[in-house]
């Protein structure tokens, strides 16, 4: 088989030479060993040249010309001859030439020619030894198409990206990090990071930088500390840094990414200040109100009070005119109490400013001291007034205030709006999902409310005032309102049940908790 | 009759309050401010006792404070006068040592009864 491979013109008589080259051609399985003559002519073909070019020994042994391995454009363009000329004249020619293969399929091969001579030093042929090259070839594009994309990437990012090796010397930057420092590209890569660092940190910094690469995870920079910059032309300006390890074949790296936090700095500063002003402001107001609350009831006590005494005609008998006067006074001033009353409530709830404290407390005491001190406004209007409780006493977690409250609210309600009849308060005790549920009901058996008026009823200032008959109720449109918030805040809610001319039954439920 | 008297630095509140008492037929004493009030409770052995929260010198709180401590003069009861909003003044108040409270505005139809039921069923010698 060896034998085969050879043409009597290489072939001397030294059988163990002849077996040692056979060998070596044999096994040269990766590179074509190729030999020609002058002319081009091939002598020699080995299992690597049959296995990359696709001809059998037979088929190419002096049968065929070194150019059958030459591209066709190649061939008329005279490169054989060129690498021949080549060869002759330097001893050797290299290079990257295109192959074809028997079955026409092209490739890129590494190729080196050396000339073959007599003893005479005549030239007698060539020797040709290539090796593809395309797989090589496709790496290397993939490499770089993989490069290409990386700095694309970073150039896409919106921040200042630096690439760092662990001597600490800049190898990649994007084009935003030119912006941001004033420096070009050529002035950073192969500088230390630190040209980027104001010079007071210079001491520690590279402390850090060393003690990232133990631990290299992606992290924000300095966390708690402010980091600043340094631009080229002295500048230092406040940054915020995310850090990321970046395996490459050279090591690992460390990916750092810089924003320019001057603006959200002044943003936020901006903001701080606005928020204490705010406060400020805040404190301002509450203080206005508890100011504004003792301002305005103070003259308006004396007016109820005076008012008042006068109707009782304690000074002196009346004329029906100063009477009727007399009246509006002290309603329109009424009127303007519970005005303010409500407002405060409401401003305070609305501001969270409500603190609830939660206690036990038993119900029936609160509705008796509500019922005490609304019976006699009941009664005054020739009311009757009932109240309907369990004797066992029934404690319930609760703010004891923001119940008063609702319960008056309602009882005060029920009073106005109920000119004959009665108004009812009653405690019941029920069972909902397994959850003990405090029912407090108010009923009257007033005028009632319309289902279409339900609805608005429990906004602020929704008195209702469909016909003019309803204009007489003295009432801020705030207390049910207010009530149905301070039940909110207890975790419970008021519903309403309601015909018109049938009265109305307002429900307070507060579930256990 | 009692002599009823009447802690409250409001002047105008304060005519109201005496003006109501007189008209009822009381003896009302007036005070502007705590010290003067305790001043009038050590003299005047008032047989009850209607006192403002916030006050001048001393507050309502202190005078109660006081007044509860003294053997002599704990027993005469002692109202306190809170705004309507203010329920848990209330509760504070009763907690502090008053004996009830009364709301303001005051109404004055229902004001001195409401005083009245405060009053101790005095002996008839002690009664003006």
């Amino acid at each position: 088989m060896t034998a085969k491979s050879f043409n009597s013109m290489v072939v001397e008589d030294i059988p163990e030479v002849l077996d040692f080259i056979g060998s070596i051609l044999e096994s040269s399985t990766e590179y074509a060993i190729i030999g020609y003559d002058l002319n081009g002519k091939i002598v020699l073909w080995n299992e690597g040249a049959r296995r990359l070019y696709g001809y059998d020994p037979l088929e190419v042994l002096s049968k065929q010309r070194i150019s059958i391995l030459h591209i066709s454009e190649d061939n008329s363009s005279g490169k054989p001859d060129e690498i021949k000329n080549a060869t002759l004249g330097q001893g050797k020619w290299e290079g990257t030439v295109a192959q074809v293969r028997q079955d026409g399929e092209r490739f890129m091969a590494r190729v080196v020619v050396t000339p073959r001579h007599d003893k005479n030093g005549r030239p007698t042929g060539f020797l040709l030894i290539s090796k593809d090259i395309s797989e090589e070839i496709h790496l290397t594009a993939r490499r770089q198409q993989a490069e290409e994309k990386f700095r694309s990437l970073l150039e896409s990012a919106p921040d200042a990206m630096v690439i760092v090796d662990q001597a600490g010397r800049i190898t990649l930057i994007n084009s935003q990090t030119e912006k941001l420092f004033g420096y070009t590209r050529r002035e950073l890569l192969g500088n230390l990071i630190e040209i980027l660092v104001p010079e007071r940190f210079h001491d520690i910094h590279p402390n850090h930088r060393r003690h990232y690469f133990t631990e290299p995870r992606v992290r924000p920079m300095g966390a708690g500390f402010e980091l600043y910059g340094l631009h080229k032309n002295g500048r230092e300006f406040p940054v915020e840094i995310s850090l990321s390890p970046l395996e490459t074949e050279g090591g690992m790296l460390i990916t750092a990414a810089i924003r320019d936090v001057t603006e959200r700095s002044l943003f936020e500063k901006a903001l701080q200040e606005k928020n204490i002003e705010l406060e400020n402001a805040n404190l301002a107001k509450d203080r206005f109100l508890a100011s504004m609350s003792h301002e305005l009831r103070t003259p308006l006590n004396a007016i109820i009070g005076f008012a008042g005494t006068l109707l009782m005609k304690l000074p002196g008998p009346l004329t029906a005119d100063q009477e009727k006067h007399l009246t509006t006074i002290r309603t329109s001033a009424n009127h303007l109490h519970s005005l303010i009353n409500d407002l405060l409530d409401l401003a305070k709830i609305e501001s969270g400013k409500v603190e609830l404290k939660l206690e036990p407390v038993i119900c029936q005491e609160v509705i008796l001291e509500v019922a005490a001190s609304l019976r006699p406004l009941a009664e005054t209007k020739g009311l009757r007034f009932a109240v309907d409780m369990p004797d066992r006493p029934h404690p319930i977690r609760v703010d004891r205030r923001a119940l008063s409250q609702i319960i008056i609210n309602l009882t005060d309600n029920a009073i106005k709006f109920t000119e004959q009849g009665e108004v009812h308060l009653a405690l019941l005790i029920s069972q909902q999902n397994g959850q003990a549920v405090t029912e407090i009901r108010v009923t009257d058996s007033g005028i009632g409310i319309r289902p279409q008026d339900q609805d608005r009823l429990f906004r602020a200032f929704e008195q209702l005032e469909t016909t003019s008959l309803h204009r007489r109720y003295e009432g801020t449109g705030l207390g049910l309102h207010l009530s149905q918030k301070l039940a909110e805040l207890l975790g419970g809610t008021i519903t309403l049940h309601s015909e018109p001319d049938q009265g109305s039954t307002f429900t307070l439920l507060l579930p256990e908790r | 009759m009692a002599r009823i008297l009447v802690i409250e630095d409001n002047p105008v509140n304060l005519d109201l309050m005496v003006y109501l008492l007189n008209a009822f037929g009381h003896t009302p004493l007036a005070a502007a401010d705590g010290e003067v009030g305790i001043a009038l409770i050590r003299d005047e052995k008032p047989h009850l006792i209607i006192c403002d929260i916030q006050l001048p010198k001393l507050s309502g709180y202190e005078v109660v404070q006081w007044l509860k401590k003294e053997p002599a003069l704990r027993a005469i009861p002692i109202l306190a006068v809170t705004a309507y909003a203010m329920v848990g003044d209330r509760d504070k108040a009763l907690a502090a040592g008053f004996d009830g409270y009364l709301t303001k505005p005051i109404q004055p139809e229902t004001f001195v009864s409401q005083v009245e039921s405060f009053l101790h069923d005095t002996p008839s010698e002690n009664r003006l």
